[in-house]
């Protein structure tokens, strides 16, 4: 049981699509439930790989490779998983804000947030404010991710977060900020609840949120 | 000294008497990358690709790929007629008022070697293909070198530059997007090949590529690239500048992540790092302030903002060596 773990983890850290679908699979024969599989071994190799992209021994393209292991794994596991309701581990939307079409971040996000067993709802790029709240109404996802990798574009952060309070909506969600020009400090003064620095910083801050918890991202 | 001579005096490892701004420093000609790369208000370029104007520059239109498995390349890829780009038309239109006794005449190149892959495939089709099939990237970048050399031989002829100016983004504010081994094994033999046809012809080459790119620096330096922009503070800019002193003409410094470039941001928040950039960068003698102040409209440099001018004031209080 250890190794076919050990094994989906490896897989997945070297991006081996075709492993990481093969060892889901033993896994699953092996009578293993999803929720385990996700936590021993999609969420360690996540770990591992945040912890080595910080210290710099590997980059985007790794990243890349390994999210599309990941999701190949959860494509494997997908039929199992919706046929329990409340399987997922949370609902994230997600979006660039007005004005801004980059995508390049928050593709990046969505990869490693549905690899790691959320459910992501993604509201593309140059989203305005009024999408925004009425996914939060339609759709009632713990998070609201925004992004926003644009300076020009930073203050449509501050005017959602003014619309979520205005609509009496700020209750219901919490939000994550992130994106280039974005800092901890930008994050605080818009009060939104967390601030992710890059993709790994994002799914664990995600996590904390679902769960309450004021993690080490918290604003 | 007058612009030109002091940015010369850099060049050569000389002493200069002030440190240089890019907006006193340059004639940046740009009509020339609107014909051969992508159109300054957006729209199709040569190749087919849509362009789509944002506040700040130009970008392929998101969602829309041309082709989306690096192996299919050449079904797709048709490159243009240089001869029937219109470059000498824009080097005449854009050099009708410049003295180039007094400043340094440079031409941008953007969408470089990985620009234009992810132009045609998007970013994250064209990052995948670097490791899952390097050969065809390898022939891809080949041909789109050919003609990118082809562009900078009529850039050369006709606007008869100081300087040109390719620009390349390899890098998030966190690293590289791809390992150096793979950006050498993969992008940089095509990469050499256009910065040797630019210096070859006596012109000084201008690496620009944003992010923290400082593990492939060494790489640029030794494919002969004698400026790197737009240096930014993820990078170890006091090291860089050190260690590259009299080779490596370093443009950039502004921490584009900082209050100072908020759209909100005072002016006192815009002294304070332009103060900042000239003492900690420019002793070194080879740093060139490229500032980021961005307004609600875009960059100030190209849309003006009222605060460019006390800026610039602040600037040449601090400027001199």
């Amino acid at each position: 049981m250890e190794k076919v773990f050990a094994e989906l983890q490896e897989a997945i850290e070297n991006g081996e699509t075709q492993a990481a679908m093969d060892k889901t699979k033993d896994a699953l024969k092996l009578g293993l439930r999803t929720d385990k599989i996700i936590q021993t071994a999609i969420n360690p190799a996540f770990k591992d790989l945040g912890q080595k992209m910080f210290d710099g021994e590997i980059y985007v393209t790794d990243v890349l490779m390994a999210s599309r292991a990941a999701h190949a794994a959860m494509y494997v596991m997908e039929p199992i998983i919706s046929r329990f309701s409340g399987a997922t581990k949370g609902i994230v939307a997600i979006g660039t804000v007005a004005g801004d079409l980059h995508d390049i971040g928050k593709n990046l996000v969505i990869m490693m947030l549905q690899g790691s067993g959320y459910t992501v709802i993604d509201l593309g790029i140059d989203v305005p404010v009024e999408t925004f709240i009425d996914a939060v109404r339609t759709h009632k996802p713990d998070v609201l991710a925004l992004s926003s990798l644009l300076t020009t574009t930073l203050p449509e952060l501050d005017n959602l977060m003014e619309a979520l309070v205005q609509q009496g909506l700020r209750s219901q969600v919490k939000v994550i900020v992130g994106g280039a020009p974005v800092t901890a400090e930008y994050a605080g003064r818009i009060k939104a609840d967390a601030y992710a620095n890059d993709l790994f910083e994002a799914t664990e801050a995600v996590g904390d949120l679902v769960k309450n918890r004021i993690g080490k991202y918290a604003v | 000294m007058n612009q030109r001579e002091n940015f010369f005096a850099m060049l050569e490892g000389r002493k200069p008497e002030f440190i240089p701004n890019i907006m006193e420093v340059y004639k940046i000609c740009i009509f020339g990358a609107d014909r051969a790369d992508q159109p300054l208000v957006g729209g199709l370029d040569a190749f087919g690709v849509n362009w789509v104007v944002t506040k700040e520059g130009e970008m392929p239109e998101p969602n829309r790929f041309m082709f989306e498995d690096i192996a299919d390349w050449k079904e797709y890829v048709h490159f243009p007629d240089v001869d029937a780009l219109g470059i000498e038309e824009a080097a005449k239109i854009e050099l009708a008022d410049v003295n180039r006794d007094e400043v340094i005449v440079n031409v941008y190149s953007p969408t470089g070697l990985f620009e234009r892959l992810a132009a045609f495939m998007g970013f994250e089709n064209a990052l995948c293909s670097l490791v899952e099939d390097p050969e065809s990237c390898q022939e891809f970048f080949e041909a789109f070198a050919d003609y990118k050399i082809a562009c900078m031989n009529r850039f050369i002829d006709a606007f008869q530059p100081d300087v040109i100016t390719y620009f390349d983004d390899l890098a998030t504010a966190n690293g590289l997007f791809m390992s150096p081994a793979v950006y050498r094994s993969v992008i940089k033999p095509s990469h050499k090949r256009i910065i040797e046809a630019v210096t070859s012809r006596g012109v000084i080459f201008n690496q620009h590529t944003c992010g923290k790119c400082e593990k492939i620096i060494e790489d640029y330096v030794e494919m002969g690239a004698k400026m790197w922009s737009s240096a930014q503070v993820s990078n170890d800019l006091d090291g860089i500048l050190e260690k590259y002193q009299g080779r490596l003409i370093v443009e950039g410094g502004w921490d584009s992540s900082g209050p100072a470039s908020y759209n909100d941001a005072t002016v006192e928040d815009i002294i304070a790092e332009t103060v900042r950039c000239a003492k900690q960068y420019g002793p070194k003698g080879n740093f060139i302030f490229l500032p980021t102040l961005l307004n609600e409209n875009g960059n100030a440099i190209f849309v003006g903002d009222p605060r460019l001018a006390p800026m610039i004031e602040a600037w040449h209080t601090v400027d001199k060596l």
